[in-house]
């Protein structure tokens, strides 16, 4: 689930008005709904939509994701992130640590429940990993396995 | 700015000549978005090498700024279906690759603006394949227009994409081609019809192999399009009637 797909599905639903059902966006975009209920559930989890009677409706919040430019959306996400338990922990582990291993990040995730209706911890990992990075709270040492704390946070 | 003129192509296989093109003739003016549309294997992505310079026509000429096209023009590059990355690349270094094979002394500071233009500021250390598809064809985005072309080819960008990853990287070409100064036009090889209505300014419709013009329409909508306007709609069905 990346940054494309979601800005691809704030703008189909403003061009569909405003609001869409899973139907119909999978009519749209040819899609399945186990594609795109992940990106609807990320989506509502940072405020960008809300679902109300089956329906995902662009909140005001949405909208103005659309009109900013990269930096400003990575902002919006970033601040949102920030408040989550789940972000919360890894932040303060690092603050403390400086660095954590992939197993350590992912026993905070199972610990609180998993992050963004994921299948698989792995999966959960991958996704918090790409919007951590993306918003430039955490960065990610492939070669090391190892996480640290974004610019963002580091300064 | 480039003028396509009478070109033709066949191969040789085995033995026998294949026709693909057929005195196809068309031009694109600086500041337009051209869409080349068709049936499959009609031949749209060998006129498209052939303008790159990688290819040379049977006969015919291809002319840009006036000068027959013979090789590869650093004033024109492409972005692939295919993304075409380096597996082995990290993100920063796909971007650098084509700035020091042109001798650019600041490439990792040019690679850096256009990482941060396509939103991947983030991601310059990691790999390809760690990357999501729409991701990697932000790479190739950004390795095509850090190289300041005048003209962008595009041989079907978006068609290995999801739909909701294509409609957004197809809106963000549209809006990086207004922050790309030196980038004065653009021109997409496409089968998906919808699309080349939403982007661009003319459509040349080609016809089954032999391939020959069956006609260039101007599309005359205001941006941003909307899918669900009649207008858009009409065009659509008036290019499906000529391939039909």
């Amino acid at each position: 689930m990346s940054y494309s797909r979601l800005l691809g599905l704030l703008r189909l639903l403003r061009d569909l008005g405003g609001k869409a059902d899973v139907a119909k966006i999978s009519e749209e975009t040819d899609m399945h709904a186990d594609e795109i209920l992940p990106i609807l559930a990320f989506s509502e989890m940072i405020g960008l939509i809300s679902i109300d009677e089956g329906d995902a409706k662009l909140t005001e919040s949405g909208i103005n994701f659309l009109k900013q430019g990269h930096t400003g959306r990575a902002k919006y996400v970033r601040d949102k992130l920030m408040e989550l338990k789940v972000f919360n922990e890894i932040l303060n582990e690092l603050k403390k640590k400086g660095s954590l291993e992939k197993e350590d990040v992912m026993e905070i995730i199972a610990s609180k429940g998993g992050f963004c209706y994921c299948s698989s911890l792995e999966e959960a990992f991958n996704c918090l990993i790409h919007w951590g990075v993306y918003s430039g709270l955490i960065e990610y040492d492939r070669e090391e396995n190892l996480i640290r704390l974004g610019e963002v946070n580091s300064k | 700015m480039l003028e396509v003129d009478r070109v033709s192509k066949y191969f040789i296989s085995d033995g026998s000549r294949l026709d693909v093109i057929k005195e196809v003739s068309f031009s694109l003016k600086e500041g337009e978005f051209v869409s080349i549309v068709g049936p499959s294997g009609c031949g749209k992505s060998t006129l498209l090498r052939m303008i790159a310079g990688i290819e040379r026509p049977s006969s015919g000429r291809i002319t840009f700024y006036g000068k027959e096209i013979n090789s590869p023009d650093p004033r024109i590059s492409m972005i692939f279906q295919s993304f075409a990355l380096v597996p082995w690349l990290k993100v920063i270094e796909q971007v650098e690759l084509p700035l020091r094979a042109r001798g650019i002394e600041n490439a990792k500071e040019v690679a850096r603006k256009w990482l941060n233009l396509v939103g991947l500021s983030e991601f310059e250390e990691f790999l390809p394949k760690e990357l999501s598809g729409g991701m990697r064809q932000r790479i190739g985005i950004a390795r095509a227009l850090a190289v300041e072309p005048s003209l962008l080819l595009m041989d079907e960008p978006f068609s290995s994409l999801d739909e909701l990853t294509a409609e957004t990287l197809r809106h963000e070409i549209l809006e990086l081609w207004k922050s790309a100064p030196s980038l004065k036009s653009i021109l997409m090889v496409t089968h998906n019809i919808e699309e080349a209505v939403l982007m661009s300014d003319r459509i040349v419709v080609l016809s089954r192999r032999p391939s020959t013009v069956i006609k260039i329409l101007n599309v005359d909508i205001p941006r941003p399009r909307n899918r669900k306007e009649e207008q858009f709609y009409n065009k659509v069905d008036e290019i499906y009637s000529l391939l039909s």
